[in-house]
């Protein structure tokens, strides 16, 4: 009895596991540096950066500085911008608020790149 | 004939126990379709043609945009897929998340893919502005995609270039 028990636990276990998913991780320098490949300072226009990351999330002096704060994507392998009205209680934003970055752009007058960052604001513990 | 018949009560518990985790680990696969770009595009997007339509047709139909970069050359719409007509209430909102509960985490997409294909039919893509943020969060909150469109026009007013991208799943 006690061991047909066990191997109907056991089986529970293995099924479970099964149904495990893996989480959103933080990005490592090297995926980082992937991709932001596409920013160089003195070369990227602001209209490259507008049709590749859209709308920004925040912009300053202007449209001087520009800022999109963003999310990785594992299984797209790519940035996406996290919307800026969440609701906590929202299911669908579970693991969006896991892992933030915020990327700003500085562009001089000629709407060129001049200067950007990219700083983990949300790092999973 | 007695004990056969207990042992084979004692493993109807821990045969429910299964029984409900496999239920609970069902994953009914969420349908994009509706909600994909292209599908966008076609349905609601279809005058959009690079080196054809022209600013003010895009703002005609489009409305006042919700951002706009380099003296309006580039103009970007923040567009949200919502159901259209009435103002929604706190209770239908509330009912909203509690759909999007049983969905997200209970693996049950059925409520979400009837809603997109609802969307699909009778919805409406709405531009989400400064001025239309309070007023309109709700909606804002429980739309079913959004999505952040960029538009390039050259000196004549012209479309050049344009980019629909999905920024919400």
């Amino acid at each position: 009895m006690f061991w047909r028990s066990a191997a109907i636990g056991f089986l529970i276990i293995l099924l479970l596991s099964g149904c495990a998913e893996t989480r959103l991780q933080t990005v490592d320098d090297a995926t980082l540096q992937q991709q932001l490949a596409l920013l160089e300072d003195g070369k990227t226009t602001k209209e490259g950066i507008l049709l590749k990351f859209g709308i920004p999330s925040s912009q300053f002096e202007g449209e001087r500085i520009l800022t999109y704060r963003l999310r990785f994507n594992q299984k797209e392998n790519r940035f996406e911008v996290v919307s800026r009205e969440v609701d906590r209680r929202d299911p669908r934003f579970a693991e969006w608020l896991q892992t933030e970055y915020n990327l700003v752009l500085v562009f001089d007058e000629k709407h060129i790149l001049q200067k950007h960052s990219m700083l983990r604001i949300n790092p999973q513990s | 004939m007695r004990k056969a018949s207990m042992r084979s009560s004692c493993l109807i518990p821990p045969l429910f126990i299964l029984c409900l985790l496999l239920i609970g680990c069902a994953h009914e696969k969420l349908d994009d379709t509706f909600v994909s770009e292209p599908y966008v595009r076609e349905r609601w997007l279809t005058y959009l043609a690079d080196g054809k339509t022209e600013r003010s047709e895009i703002i005609q139909r489009l409305g006042e945009p919700t951002s706009s970069f380099q003296d309006g050359t580039i103009l970007g719409y923040r567009l949200i897929l919502v159901e259209g007509g009435q103002d929604l209430s706190e209770k239908a909102y509330r009912g909203i998340l509690i759909n999007l509960d049983a969905a997200y985490i209970g693996g049950y997409y059925g409520w979400v893919d009837n809603r997109r294909k609802v969307l699909s039919e009778k919805g409406t893509l709405f531009t989400v502005r400064e001025q239309n943020k309070e007023e309109k969060l709700l909606e804002i909150l429980s739309r079913e995609a959004e999505y952040s469109l960029v538009l390039v026009f050259d000196n004549r007013g012209t479309l050049a270039r344009h980019r629909l991208r999905r920024i919400m799943p």
